[in-house]
């Protein structure tokens, strides 16, 4: 592991070099602020819609960074061929990958908490507080971002970064879809469809279970501990069937 | 002498679609310790498969590549290994005193022995005073000297260095030629792909001549230069002439 965390490191130190996060950073803040600006031409009930579009602009711009940072890592690392001196290295094929998986977990993560702080910040400025909810929907979208990195690595093993970017990108769209889109088409659908999308129902992982947005904008009280247990692990295994598979494609890859 | 590198019976090959191109054709060859090993041929002759293989960036289609006796490619001889890539290939945005602490790090050097360790190959390849310049900054010459300062990082029993003296000016070349020498002087095992047949002559004691995927030779220097002309006593007669041997 400690072979995974240098590159892991590295992954991070690149990310800071790059200029895209920084426009990331700077677009979002602007937007929020914009945002709880609002209530300034004394518009009344705006705490729900401040929390409901910050909470989805910093979901989608954090989830962009994993998708950005995360895609070119591999194929970068091919075409400009520092992968060579680096696997001459005693460094295993899957701490290659791991570390790589770490780095833009953590960048990602790293923004998601910048940007929630900031959002903290000026929900306490409009009288509003912290809720039990909001923390665990903190939780649940660091979940995400971790399982979407590992998605995003892993799919880097196999296609160049532009097409990783937009399939991943569709894939966060439509993943918090897919349980209900599927269960409403399968009626119509014939019986082989209809068992394709039932598989693909039960492959793919929903995304859908890590957003709690709707529950922190109308205020629900926590969701039960085990539930958010029950993501965690539903995250985890996951995060480790991506990370095995990026891995075992990586393995077999001449470089 | 047991060798400390040896390919035995290597084939590989490349695929591109429907179509297959065989870069190497069941080569063999050994590398003695403390010998420097000149590893000559043309263009697509297959010198850098055959690194790549060694290194565990390819993997043969048949045959092996050994070194101190288990897969070339092992974790554990790659603590023993170092390898200069032919162009060098860094990240642009560190420095060099950073991506040797990087590289470092992955061989499990300790941070003070680590820390001696850099100054002493950037005092090595002379870089000492841009060990905080940015790589992207640095000249292609400067980066190649970085390449062998990361090859030497682990203080490694068998260098691989493909063609080492690429981007080196005459100066750079003669000082990277010193280095080779001095490295030999201290036993480490110098397994080495060149065009420059000229720097090959001048410090290799064994060569091997590579062509489309065949070894054509294998000698000691000494004994191919014995063979020609002592007043035009150029490697690069005899290469010629085996090579067109070989294809006539």
């Amino acid at each position: 592991m400690r072979a995974a965390w240098i590159i892991a490191k590295n992954v991070i130190e690149e990310s800071i070099r790059k200029k895209e996060i920084y426009v990331l950073f700077i677009l979002s803040i602007a937007m929020m602020s914009i945002i709880a600006m609002a209530s300034f031409f004394s518009l009344r009930g705006l705490v729900k819609y401040f929390i409901e579009l910050s909470f989805l602009i910093v979901t989608y711009i954090t989830v962009i960074v994993a998708i950005v940072v995360g895609a070119r890592q591999v194929p970068t690392e091919l075409n400009s061929r520092t992968i060579y001196p680096l696997m001459a290295k005693p460094l295993k094929r899957s701490e290659f990958i791991i570390g790589k998986w770490l780095g833009t977990s953590i960048i990602s993560i790293f923004c998601f908490l910048v940007f929630e702080a900031i959002f903290i910040i000026l929900l306490f400025s409009k009288g509003s507080s912290v809720s039990g909810i909001l923390i665990q929907g903190i939780f649940l979208h660091i979940l995400q971002l971790m399982l979407i990195s590992s998605i995003v690595i892993c799919l880097s093993a196999f296609m160049t970064n532009a097409a990783n970017v937009t399939v991943s990108i569709l894939y966060f769209i439509l993943g918090h879809w897919i349980g209900k889109a599927i269960s409403d088409v399968l009626d119509k659908c014939g019986a082989f469809l209809a068992w394709v999308l039932r598989t693909l129902n039960y492959i793919l992982p929903h995304l859908d279970y890590f957003d709690l947005s709707k529950k922190i904008i109308h205020q629900w009280p926590p969701v039960p501990a085990w539930v958010i247990i029950t993501v965690m692990i539903y995250a985890l295994v996951y995060i480790s069937i991506f990370l095995l598979i990026g891995t075992l494609k990586f393995q077999r890859r001449q470089l | 002498m047991e060798p400390v590198i040896e390919i035995r019976n290597l084939h590989a090959e490349y695929r591109a679609g429907r179509e297959k191109t065989v870069a190497l054709e069941g080569i063999s060859l050994r590398a003695y310790k403390g010998e420097i090993f000149g590893f000559i041929g043309p263009n697509g002759a297959g010198k850098t498969t055959t690194i790549n293989i060694l290194l565990g960036f390819m993997y043969p289609t048949n045959g092996d590549a050994v070194i101190f006796g288990e897969k070339s490619s092992s974790l554990k001889n790659r603590f023993r290994i170092g390898y200069l890539p032919e162009i060098a290939y860094y990240y642009p945005f560190l420095t060099p005193f950073k991506i040797l602490t990087m590289y470092g790090k992955l061989f499990r050097i300790d941070k003070t022995t680590l820390n001696n360790r850099i100054n002493s190959v950037l005092t090595t390849v002379g870089l000492t005073d841009k060990e905080n310049t940015s790589i992207r900054n640095l000249s292609k010459g400067m980066q190649q000297r970085l390449g062998l300062a990361q090859a030497i990082i682990n203080d490694p029993e068998v260098l691989i260095l493909d063609e080492p003296n690429s981007g080196l000016d005459p100066i750079g070349k003669r000082e990277m030629r010193d280095i080779i020498l001095e490295l030999k002087n201290r036993g480490k095992t110098i397994f080495f792909s060149s065009h420059e047949l000229s720097e090959v002559e001048l410090i290799c004691d064994r060569v091997g001549i590579i062509d489309r995927g065949q070894i054509l030779k294998t000698e000691k220097l000494s004994q191919i230069v014995d063979k020609i002309d002592a007043k035009r006593t150029v490697l690069e007669d005899i290469f010629v002439r085996t090579i067109k041997d070989k294809r006539a």
